[in-house]
């Protein structure tokens, strides 16, 4: 289509000149500032929060400024801003309509960021996964497996299941369950486990190490041992201290007991083979 | 072979070729070893019976550091433990609203080895004792400490072991309850080390009892303590700090809450 040069003089009047010049102003200023003013809150929060939080309020400012600029932009054009945002507000219950899920995400998103049970490089289970927190996105957090998988959880079941942060706290307790036999000197038990939990230079003196009788087992009687340690060691301390206990009992002449069953014979009735029956047989195995 | 062992001697100490120094500190048995421009460094912890029995041609594990050309001696310190400790006095004791009480508590060293160039540079820290860790504070939010049983003796230690350090506590209750003494958290990550002949002293520490709940009022005086007026400083403190500070300093015999000894 070409446009002639009296429909042109037609179209640039000084007034559109000088509205288009507004809108150019706007996106050539206002826009740079709206994403500086994104990057600094983005830093603030940061610094004075966490991360995560400043990530959140810097994409609220980010895409807020950019919509206002575009509205501002629009509007300098002589486009009529009401029937836009009708159209987006009829686009928005669409839209939502069609995208139950993502919206549930971000609001779970946002619970989430506001309730702060976990931060980027914490350590979660949810369900059967345990791993460690790379990020916490709009839609999804994003963990990293032990065994170095890709996990990606959807905000809204972590908001809906259970969520076990095992690196909330600077301590943890180990507790280490331990059978002794029934021939066993319950008195000598104790003392030993105390013993090996005071030598382990890992285990904190305080809280003190727990000793608890958990009960009587079909082979053993059955004790557990609650240590703790700085949530930094917990593993090397229930690596250790497992091997320790072994290496106590055994030089205290404590016997772990594996699981054994004693068989009564039965007499069987009297056969051309087996004439008389014999005396009730007691053998044992292990 | 029998090995030939040397006291720890604090200062610096020329390194020389193909000689392999060895010194003693209590329990510890810190190597040295210089071969060209890298200066090797050993250390372990030894009970009495394997120091008459060490074997010089025993396998040693090595830290190795490539030095400057011409590196020829290292600087010998005495440290302090890199966490504070938490005083377990083998007897606890009250102080009566308004009273004072001056405490001695005997702190295991730990041998600092460093470089004598512009940079100070740290080449091993070893522990004269391995203390245990402790907790102060609730499981959810505290400190880190080490372990120490003392006897947090009201008289100066006259017979200290060449591996300990003599901390002098000044305990003020200013409070209007009676103060137990049975925990005692001590930082020292800001006291210095001074030496009179052959003992070491840190500078004084004192704590203001406030009451209750209230954080104590923890100052650390600068300079040796009253009684080695001339000691010499031969350890700055570990962390520079102000010498005033608010901290939760005492813990009563209060057991850990009922929660904690439930299992799951």
């Amino acid at each position: 289509m070409e446009l002639s040069l009296e429909e042109l003089q037609n179209l640039l009047t000084p007034e559109r000149i000088e509205s288009g010049v507004r809108a150019a102003i706007l996106l050539v200023v206002f826009l740079p500032l709206a994403l500086y003013a994104s990057a600094w809150a983005n830093k603030r929060v940061a610094k004075k929060y966490t991360a995560q939080r400043g990530l959140v309020v810097g994409k609220i400012i980010r895409y807020s400024g950019i919509a206002i600029v575009f509205l501002l932009v629009f509007r300098e054009l002589g486009f009529s801003i009401a029937p836009l945002l009708g159209a987006a507000g009829i686009a928005g219950v669409a839209l939502a309509f069609a995208s139950q899920t993502s919206v549930s995400n971000i609001i779970s998103g946002l619970f989430l960021i506001a309730e702060n049970p976990f931060s980027v490089g914490d350590v979660i289970t949810v369900g059967e996964t345990t791993g460690i927190v790379i990020s916490i996105d709009t839609l999804s957090v994003k963990m990293r497996t032990f065994d170095n998988r890709f996990v990606r959880l959807p905000n809204e079941m972590l908001i809906k299941s259970e969520l076990i942060n095992v690196t909330k706290f600077p301590i943890r307790r180990v507790n280490v369950e331990v059978g002794v036999s029934y021939n066993a000197d319950l008195e000598k038990v104790r003392a030993t486990l105390l013993s090996v939990a005071e030598k382990n230079p890992m285990c904190l003196v305080e809280p003190a190490p727990l000793i608890i009788l958990n009960g009587f087992g079909d082979s053993s009687i059955n004790f557990m041992l609650g240590i703790w340690a700085v949530r930094e060691e917990y593993i090397k301390l229930k690596n250790s201290i497992q091997s320790e206990i072994k290496a106590a009992f055994d030089e205290a002449g404590i016997e772990i007991p594996f699981p054994q069953r004693v068989v009564h014979g039965v007499p069987s009735p009297a056969s051309p083979e087996n004439p008389e029956p014999t005396d009730n047989a007691q053998s044992g195995s292990s | 072979m029998i090995m030939e062992l040397e006291p720890i001697g604090w200062g610096t100490r020329s390194l020389e070729e193909p000689d392999r120094t060895r010194l003693r500190c209590g329990r510890l048995l810190v190597e040295f070893s210089k071969v060209e421009d890298e200066i090797c460094l050993a250390s372990r912890n030894l009970s009495e019976e394997e120091f008459e029995s060490l074997d010089e041609t025993a396998p040693v594990e090595w830290t190795r550091w490539a030095v400057c050309t011409g590196t020829e001696e290292v600087r010998i310190a005495p440290g302090l433990p890199r966490l504070p400790v938490m005083v377990d006095p083998e007897d606890s004791f009250h102080v009566v609203p308004g009273a004072e009480a001056r405490i001695y508590v005997r702190i295991p060293l730990s041998v600092v080895v460093r470089l004598t160039d512009k940079f100070d540079q740290l080449l091993g820290e070893f522990p004269t004792e391995t203390l245990s860790q402790t907790w102060f504070g609730e499981t959810d939010n505290g400190e880190l400490c080490y372990w120490l049983s003392s006897r947090a003796s009201r008289r100066t230690l006259d017979e200290l072991d060449e591996a300990g350090i003599q901390a002098p506590v000044t305990i003020h209750n200013d409070s209007a309850e009676t103060l137990q003494v049975s925990r005692l958290c001590l930082r020292v990550g800001g006291l210095s080390i001074y030496r009179s002949g052959d003992s070491l002293w840190t500078n004084e520490t004192t704590i203001r009892f406030q009451g209750g709940a209230v954080p104590s009022k923890v100052a650390v005086k600068s300079g040796p303590p009253k009684e080695a007026a001339a000691a010499h400083l031969i350890s700055g403190p570990r962390e520079a700090g102000p010498s005033t500070a608010m901290a939760r300093t005492f813990r009563s015999l209060r057991r850990w809450t009922v929660d904690l000894l439930d299992i799951e």
